[in-house]
């Protein structure tokens, strides 16, 4: 424990990802507002008592939306990197234990779905299912599901060998057994580091989605349907494409600092590189 | 070497055999088929008419029939015909895919321009604090969106140097100077990201080296500090940077088509995000396949490089 706190990356990154985590649970607490409320008296203000980050082109507060926005990028980005964090980590596991044509079969599908750069296979499921934020999950589900499946195979490759696996197949231990006591056990530390950073990658992806129209469709409040909507007005509004931007900077870097941290804490040999 | 291009070349048939397969059956996902996108809602057709149309169309043959034709068709350059325009697909791509390379490329020498040299300097003056300040100023490199930066950018300039008009593209070869004065802001966008990346990779691979043996047989047979990082670090350290590049090679080229939007730039991804409003979907297959064979292609062009510059690859 004294470890995790010496270490200011992964503090710093607990701090930011603890505030959005606060945010979006108590929305209302936090603003007196709902993101669907316009108010034609108020359009395009600059920042003010009333609204801190100013309002949008009918009058809505930018700073309730953000606040709101909170809500769908978390909930786009952990749904998503459930997906991929179990279908991979199944996908690796399988790989790593079995070996032989399950093994080839399986990475070279990974293999695939890694051979399209990550936006253009997202924009690509998006054009042909829909905007609709279960195909957004499912979209960046599928593209981030390799990087889980190489991290756990190649962890299980790594032990698969070693002395006290060996001896849990001679005691008769089942291969479910090997698979969920011993090696899962094991690659935890290289599985939650890697959740880390793809959820920045998700959150990443659902804004430029978003930004394009084709992820999480307006009025529902999202960063990257706000920076959308703001491209219109920014010159005499800046306020409506800054803060929006920030938000994401902001829960972006937490993440990845929260991932960077960990790494650190939990591969030593790492740690003298760093 | 020869034997070891040829390997790498024969890893690209499963690829492009994956490619093609997710191509084709996604895009089946679809509701509708292509013929019905092609005659609209308003128009009203005699079921002889629907099945000639089928036939045109080729939607009269079971789906894995239709695959391998379209597979055909693709080998030999017919990447079908675009639904609005009536016009061939693969050459309206063709002359929109030196825009989306040349924006590849320089943003790529720009992001090692910068990340290079201040790895370097970061590895050589190794003390916590520069070491805190690289790490967090890379992750917020990394954090910040390509399509936000360019925003901020073009906000930026239009406010304080009342540059609202960015001008029109012209191509580099009518107007160099033009072109790159309009990609400037464009290619920055895309290129801070992977900067950042390129900074921690080379620090840590400089570190690395530097606490090799043959660095201190070079410092203890009396070379200067100069020679020592030029001629034996430097180039040791430089080499697994090479696959960095082409790692995100990709995140480059889907960063394009974002960025080509906001600016404007007719390359392909516009071209993509145009097809996709318009429902175009031979135009949007397209798309896809050319951009994935060029990220295919760039990683092949590094692997080849490499074991072209370290020798020790091509024995792996």
């Amino acid at each position: 424990m004294n470890r995790l706190i010496k270490n200011y990356v992964f503090l710093l990154g607990v701090i930011i990802v603890l505030l959005y985590i606060f945010i979006s649970l108590f929305t209302s607490y936090i603003t007196g507002y709902t993101p669907e409320q316009m108010n034609p008296d108020d359009m395009l203000s600059a920042p003010n008592k009333k609204h801190i980050f100013g309002t949008d082109q009918f009058g809505r507060d930018i700073f309730t939306r953000i606040v709101y926005g909170t809500r769908v990028s978390f909930l786009v980005a952990t749904s998503s990197v459930a997906i991929s964090l179990m279908t991979g980590v199944t996908v690796g596991l399988i790989s790593g234990f079995f070996g032989g044509w399950i093994d080839n079969l399986l990475m070279r599908v990974m293999d695939v779905i890694f051979t399209f750069p990550a936006m253009l296979l997202a924009i690509f499921i998006m054009a042909v299912l829909g905007e609709t934020i279960f195909n957004i999950v499912l979209a960046i589900g599928i593209i981030y599901t390799p990087q889980f499946a190489r991290v756990s195979r190649a962890s299980v490759l790594s032990v698969k060998n070693m002395d006290y696996i060996q001896a849990a197949i001679a005691l008769g231990v089942s291969r479910f057994g090997i698979i969920t006591r011993h090696i899962l056990k094991n690659i935890l530390a290289s599985i939650i580091v890697q959740a880390s950073l793809t959820l920045s990658l998700a959150i990443l992806l659902e804004s430029a989605l978003s930004f394009l129209g084709l992820g999480v469709q307006p009025p529902a409040p999202s960063w990257g349907n706000m920076l959308s909507t703001s491209r219109e007005f920014m010159i005499i509004a800046p306020w409506t494409a800054i803060f929006p931007g920030l938000a994401i900077v902001l829960l972006v870097l937490g993440f990845n600092l929260l991932g960077d941290g960990l790494r650190d804490i939990l591969d030593p040999k790492l740690r003298r590189m760093l | 070497m020869s034997t070891y291009i040829i390997k790498r070349l024969l890893i690209i048939f499963p690829l492009l055999l994956g490619i093609s397969i997710v191509v084709f059956f996604v895009s089946h996902l679809i509701p509708g088929s292509a013929m019905e996108i092609f005659m609209g809602t308003q128009v009203e057709a005699t079921p002889e008419q629907v099945a000639e149309l089928k036939k045109i169309f080729g939607e009269d043959k079971p789906l894995i029939v239709r695959y391998f034709e379209w597979v055909k068709d693709l080998l030999k350059g017919d990447f079908g015909v675009s639904l609005r325009t009536s016009r061939k697909v693969l050459p309206d791509i063709m002359a929109r895919l030196p825009l989306t390379v040349e924006l590849t490329i320089l943003s790529l020498t720009l992001a090692v321009l910068i990340g290079i040299p201040i790895g370097i300097y970061a590895a050589l003056k190794h003390n916590p604090l520069v070491s805190l300040i690289i790490r967090i100023g890379s992750l917020l490199g990394l954090s910040i969106p390509q399509f936000w930066l360019a925003t901020m950018l073009i906000l930026f300039f239009a406010r304080y140097f009342h540059m609202s008009d960015i001008g029109n593209f012209v191509p580099f070869f009518e107007n160099p100077i033009g072109n790159l004065k309009f990609m400037l802001l464009p290619s920055i966008s895309m290129a801070l990201g992977m900067a950042s990346v390129l900074v921690r990779f080379t620090r840590t691979s400089m570190l690395e080296v530097l606490g090799a043996d043959y660095i201190r047989t070079a410092r203890s047979k009396g070379l200067s500090e100069g020679v020592v990082l030029k001629k034996h670090a430097l180039k040791n350290a430089l080499l697994p940077v090479i696959t960095v590049i082409g790692f995100y090679a990709g995140y480059l080229l889907g960063g394009a088509i974002v960025i080509e939007e906001i600016f404007a730039l007719p390359g392909i991804g516009r071209l993509m995000l145009y097809a996709i409003e318009k429902r175009d979907y031979p135009v949007i297959q397209g798309t896809v396949i050319i951009v994935a064979l060029l990220f295919i292609f760039i990683n092949l062009l590094v692997d080849i490089l490499y074991g072209i510059i370290d020798p020790r690859i091509r024995y792996e």
